[in-house]
């Protein structure tokens, strides 16, 4: 597997971590703290960016799933997993941050409302597809499995999200932007962005070389290090001579 | 608790986890480099 | 179009014979879907219970779990004797043996919500005078993308070793918007004594159909004996 030049990938580690400390910096120092809101608005900077890159992952997973059952080659199988993995954390963190600019809001850290429970079942759909896994012994098997069951559930974002709107909505957040906090949300994108890429592309290419370490089966020592001399027979009762 | 601290604490969670999940990858890969080098030691000999 | 027609009676007959003959099936998961309600009614108490409504929930909860068993049971009858490699030569096209496993299914989901949705409205006190006929067509609707995404997994996870929960757990996930919009629109109905909107069923349309669509089409790639 080709390798990637090590100063590349350390100078574009570096920049997406040098990048989110300006990001951090930008948001409690230099942006405007919301009026009506109060500061927990600013959970928005990270929220966003990582809810608009997780809807990103999603359709990676979909489309090495579909990948996967087009072409049943393993590495559509290990995009989709690696995709999925970024799915999970992201939508783990926009749930997360929901819940807690939900406490800050209104007090409880739960609400039924459409936001909420999306975020929630987004996860949850993404969960299941890493939770099955393990599950499944035969890797084609696993891979075709969680294939169609990738293809299935983006497919079910949609109708995850239109369904949640007919749920009673208590507290609608949409907030006017000022340009200096306009520039930060842009400007969280571009980090976010960049670990969406990073992170996906690292976990594929684990997994690529986690398979391929799979496939050469450990070899037991062998018992001697002279060579049999030619014309030994092997035991007793065996015919060949070699 | 002050609506700040709030967001702090939701920087922290959020950064938190990917700096976690990253870590994870590293390690994993870590790991598979100690495999590699195992298994390309047996195939030479 | 009579060829296909005259095929899926065929496989669906011979499935529902299966099952009238063993019997297996169908009395497990409806007592099955009968314990699930008494123990959520039980559960909930009177207290809790104020609105007939939440039998919606209780329903679903039978429905979801007897439902994965039904899928399961009508696949896993084509693992005896070679019966799926047998009915993989034949030649029928993938896509007729779907369907009718899809209406084998239905069928005994049918049988299934016949019983415990009596049972349902009479243990949690649901007053269905309100709307009943939407009540119907919104459960028939569900009950449709729910066997719908349920047929093909049961296809896809069949030959699966370790199958203990696994149709459950790919199954439900996908199945929540059908719930989250049954349900609400249950509320809507019979809490708060409104009509239901068109957003409600144009939901419960667009699931069925993409369920329905894309089971048929990703079914061809998936079956193996």
């Amino acid at each position: 597997m080709k390798q990637i030049n090590p100063i590349f990938s350390g100078i574009y580690w570096l920049t997406t971590l040098a990048l989110l400390v300006i990001g951090v910096v930008m948001v409690f120092a230099y942006t405007p703290t919301e009026v009506t809101m109060g500061p927990v608005q600013k959970i928005f900077y990270l929220h966003m960016p990582i809810a608009i890159c997780t809807f990103f992952s999603c359709m990676v997973v979909f489309i090495a799933s579909v990948g996967y059952l087009w072409q049943r080659k393993a590495m559509w199988d290990h995009l989709a997993h690696a995709a999925a993995q970024v799915v999970v954390i992201y939508a783990a963190i926009v749930l997360l941050t929901g819940m807690i600019w939900g406490r800050a809001a209104w007090g409880a850290w739960w609400q039924w409302t459409p936001r909420l429970t999306f975020s929630l079942v987004l996860w949850l759909l993404y969960v299941v597809y890493l939770v099955i896994r393990p599950s499944i012994e035969s890797s084609q098997r696993r891979a075709m499995i969680c294939a169609v069951y990738g293809v299935v559930a983006f497919l079910d974002v949609p109708l995850v999200y239109l369904s949640v709107r007919l749920m009673p909505d208590i507290h609608p957040t949409s907030i006017e932007l000022e340009p200096a906090m306009r520039n930060t949300l842009l400007f969280w994108f571009i980090p976010v962005t960049m670990l969406t890429v990073g992170l996906i592309t690292a976990s594929f290419r684990l997994a690529k070389r986690q398979a391929a370490c799979n496939v050469i089966r450990e070899l037991p020592m062998p018992k001697s290090k002279t060579p049999r001399p030619l014309g030994t027979p092997l035991s007793s009762g065996n015919r060949g001579v070699v | 608790m002050n609506s700040l601290n709030y967001a702090i604490g939701a920087y922290v969670v959020g950064l938190g986890l990917i700096i976690g999940y990253a870590a994870w990858l590293w390690l994993a890969s870590i790991a598979v480099t100690k495999r590699e080098k195992r298994q390309s030691g047996q195939e030479r000999r | 179009m009579m060829l296909l027609l005259r095929q899926i009676i065929l496989l669906t007959g011979k499935d529902l014979r299966i099952e009238a003959r063993s019997r297996q099936t169908l009395g497990l998961v409806i007592v099955l879907g009968i314990l699930i309600i008494v123990v959520l009614g039980l559960g909930l108490g009177p207290e809790q219970l104020t609105n007939g409504a939440s039998a919606t929930a209780a329903l679903w909860v039978a429905y979801l779990f007897a439902g994965v068993l039904v899928f399961e049971k009508t696949m896993s009858v084509e693992r005896h004797d070679g019966a799926l490699a047998s009915l993989l030569l034949a030649p029928i096209d993938r896509s007729v043996i779907y369907v009718a496993k899809l209406i084998s299914n239905l069928i005994l989901m049918l049988i299934l919500a016949l019983v415990i949705t009596p049972v349902a409205v009479v243990l949690f006190g649901f007053d269905l005078s309100a709307a009943p006929w939407q009540f119907v067509m919104i459960m028939a609707m569900s009950i449709l993308g729910f066997a719908a995404v349920g047929t093909l997994f049961a296809a896809v996870v069949s030959s699966t070793r370790l199958q203990g929960g696994l149709l459950a757990i790919v199954v439900l996930p996908l199945a929540l918007p059908l719930v989250i919009a049954s349900t609400q629109m249950m509320i809507q109905l019979f809490r708060d004594g409104k009509p239901i909107g068109g957003t409600g069923l144009t939901v419960l349309l667009a699931a069925d159909v993409l369920y329905l669509v894309t089971s048929w089409l990703v079914f061809e790639l998936i079956l193996e004996p």
